[in-house]
């Protein structure tokens, strides 16, 4: 394929990430084109895959590779799409309040605005006014001051785990790139017209997406990595001093032969990240 | 290529100005990414009234000899061929019809019949028609499903009505809102009267694992009586148990209805006890029934809640039942 990338990772490959994802890059052109789609359209890449197969390490090494801020959301049951914009925190504004009329507490913030906190869409939209309302006292490093940054990545994991409304719930807002706060008087967060922004959304398929919020997004179904792909993520996470290859190259036939007797008993597949890391996951 | 909306179009535009693609391949792969090699789908929005059904197409007539005997309207499921099919005219449909009346059609002799399709032929397939609106089955499967949690915004009328009595506030209100992350058992029935239905149980069962959530679906089967039950082969079931509380159930089965008469009594007394047990563990109890709703047992349409589970089914019709399931005391 020739064509003139925006995101180009093999310009980057001096700079090691140690996240990265290289092996994805240089085995699948395609990958990297629709990476390039989504940057130039401005769509959301949605990203399906098995566990393991390196979906949400992808968006970390573009915000790495691009220079921008990198946000990220790991989607639960019970998020809802208001969630990834503001939450307002109303138990602990209840309970401030009451503290102040028992006299346990002196000072008691008498505004709403000081009970909101910023999601992650809004962080990547205007991260200025958002850490003006990240949480006092926040360890969050989202809530220090913004860096210049040349825009912003933003990872909505496992979206596939929220209720069906909720990637429909979206829309509005990812392709307007605005939204207000109630609380806040309806301040309008909106992010800047030249703001260069990638949604990276992925799924692990455990539900099926609405079909007019998979027309809005660039999709791409990333393999399962096996041979010498799988060997690359090895590699990454136990060099050859620490792991031999006779060792790697016995665990790799193990693995096939497990993934093929779980497929065929229909029961769920060893993970390329449960079976390369011993404590942590490699990319899912 | 089929440009589906002017939106698709334009980032067409500008993926290739921004990407200058210099060979015909790596353009065709851009337009493949935004979607401009699919077919325009559905509209996915729930329609007001429902389209005409796709399962009663004009019958045509077959001559009868005066000496055959007549097909009387009967319990048992008829398989109606299509009319002769245009060799490029997709995938070979079979339409089961079952009794409700009104689609029994006369048994056409042999030389109505389409053509045999040759052992050696390739690429044939046998093509399900849905029972549910192809297009509404999503939706009717959310709304049927979906359990209403306090997982809503604050209900500040509650909180407030505490505070001001000074009355501690142990839970915060919350309004309700349907969900599906409590997950579904679905109870399929493999006996007899639902033996024309396995094919559609099967497609529906794999849509509510896409709908609901492959690991939240749990699927049980049972022989015509739901106290014994399990997911595997029959010698390994055993009697019934409910889900966690708050996790609807769903039964595919026809509830006996086309048993035979004198048989109703123990029917509808081992389906009122499956409706208690549920009661009691907090689990909603909704039934796909594939027959007409005129010939649901009145006793058991009083009791349970009992979706029809053909073509006039509407996505509203599916949620009011929901509805009504969680409200029954």
């Amino acid at each position: 394929m020739k064509y003139t990338p925006l995101f180009d990772p093999k310009a980057h490959e001096a700079r090691k990430n140690p996240r990265a994802v290289r092996y994805l890059y240089d085995h699948d052109e395609h990958l990297v084109l629709a990476i390039n789609v989504a940057l130039a359209t401005r769509r959301p890449l949605l990203l399906r895959g098995d566990p393991g197969s390196g979906k949400s390490t992808v968006a970390a090494d573009i915000a790495f590779c691009l220079g921008r801020t990198y946000h990220e959301q790991v989607i639960t049951s019970r998020i809802q799409a208001q969630d990834l914009l503001f939450r307002f925190d109303a138990v602990r504004r209840l309970g401030a309040i009451q503290a102040s009329a028992t006299g346990k507490s002196a000072r008691v913030a008498d505004s709403d605005a000081a009970y909101v906190e910023p999601g992650v869409l809004w962080w990547a939209f205007d991260p200025t006014s958002a850490s003006a309302h990240g949480r006092r006292g926040s360890t969050s490093k989202r809530a220090a001051a913004p860096k210049k940054r040349k825009g912003a990545v933003v990872l909505l994991d496992e979206i596939d785990k929220a209720d069906p409304d909720v990637p429909n719930d979206l829309l509005v807002v990812l392709d307007s790139h605005w939204f207000d706060v109630p609380e806040l008087d309806h301040k309008r967060i909106e992010a800047p017209k030249d703001l260069a922004l990638l949604l990276v959304i992925t799924t692990n398929g455990e539900r099926e997406l609405p079909a007019a919020f998979l027309r809005r997004c660039v999709v791409y179904d990333l393999k399962t990595p096996e041979g010498k792909d799988l060997t690359a993520i090895v590699r990454q996470h136990f060099p050859v001093k620490e792991v031999s290859d006779t060792i790697v190259q016995a665990a790799q036939a193990k693995l096939v032969a497990l993934t093929s007797d779980a497929a065929k008993a229909r029961l769920r597949v060893p993970s390329t990240a449960s079976s390369s890391t011993p404590s942590a996951p490699v990319a899912t | 290529m089929t440009p589906t909306r002017t939106t698709d179009f334009g980032d067409l535009l500008r993926a290739l100005h921004h990407l200058a693609p210099e060979d015909e391949a790596t353009s065709a792969a851009i337009a493949t990414l935004l979607g401009l090699d699919r077919v325009p789908s559905a509209p996915q929005s729930e329609p007001k009234t429902p389209t005409p059904s796709k399962r009663s197409p004009p019958i045509q007539p077959v001559e009868r000899p005066a000496d055959e005997p007549r097909m009387e309207e009967s319990a048992q499921p008829v398989i109606q061929p299509l009319p002769p099919r245009a060799p490029d005219s997709g995938p070979l449909s079979i339409r089961v019809l079952h009794a409700g009346g009104a689609l029994t059609a006369p048994l056409p002799r042999a030389s109505a019949l389409p053509a045999p399709v040759s052992s050696d032929s390739e690429d044939v397939e046998l093509d399900l028609e849905p029972l549910f609106e192809p297009g509404w089955t999503r939706s009717i499967l959310a709304a049927a499903l979906a359990v209403q949690r306090p997982d809503g915004s604050i209900e500040v009328d509650k909180a407030v009505s505490r505070i001001a009595r000074r009355l501690p506030i142990t839970t915060l209100p919350r309004r309700k809102r349907p969900t599906l992350r409590m997950g579904v058992q679905v109870l399929v029935d493999r006996g007899e009267g639902m033996e024309p239905f396995q094919r559609d149980a099967a497609s529906l069962i794999a849509r509510v694992r896409a709908v609901v959530g492959q690991g939240a679906t749990e699927v049980l089967r049972f022989d015509s009586d739901p106290r014994l039950a399990g997911p595997g082969p029959k010698r390994l079931w055993a009697p019934y148990r409910p889900p966690a509380p708050g996790a609807p159930v769903l039964v595919l089965s026809d509830l006996g209805i086309l048993q035979p008469d004198g048989m109703g009594a123990e029917r509808d007394e081992m389906w009122l006890d499956l409706t208690a047990t549920l009661r009691r563990a907090g689990c909603p109890l909704i039934a796909f029934v594939p027959q007409p709703a005129r010939r649901f047992p009145a006793v058991l349409a009083q009791q349970m809640t009992l979706i029809e589970w053909d073509r006039p089914t509407t996505v509203a019709a599916a949620r009011n039942a929901s509805r009504r399931e969680q409200s029954r005391p």
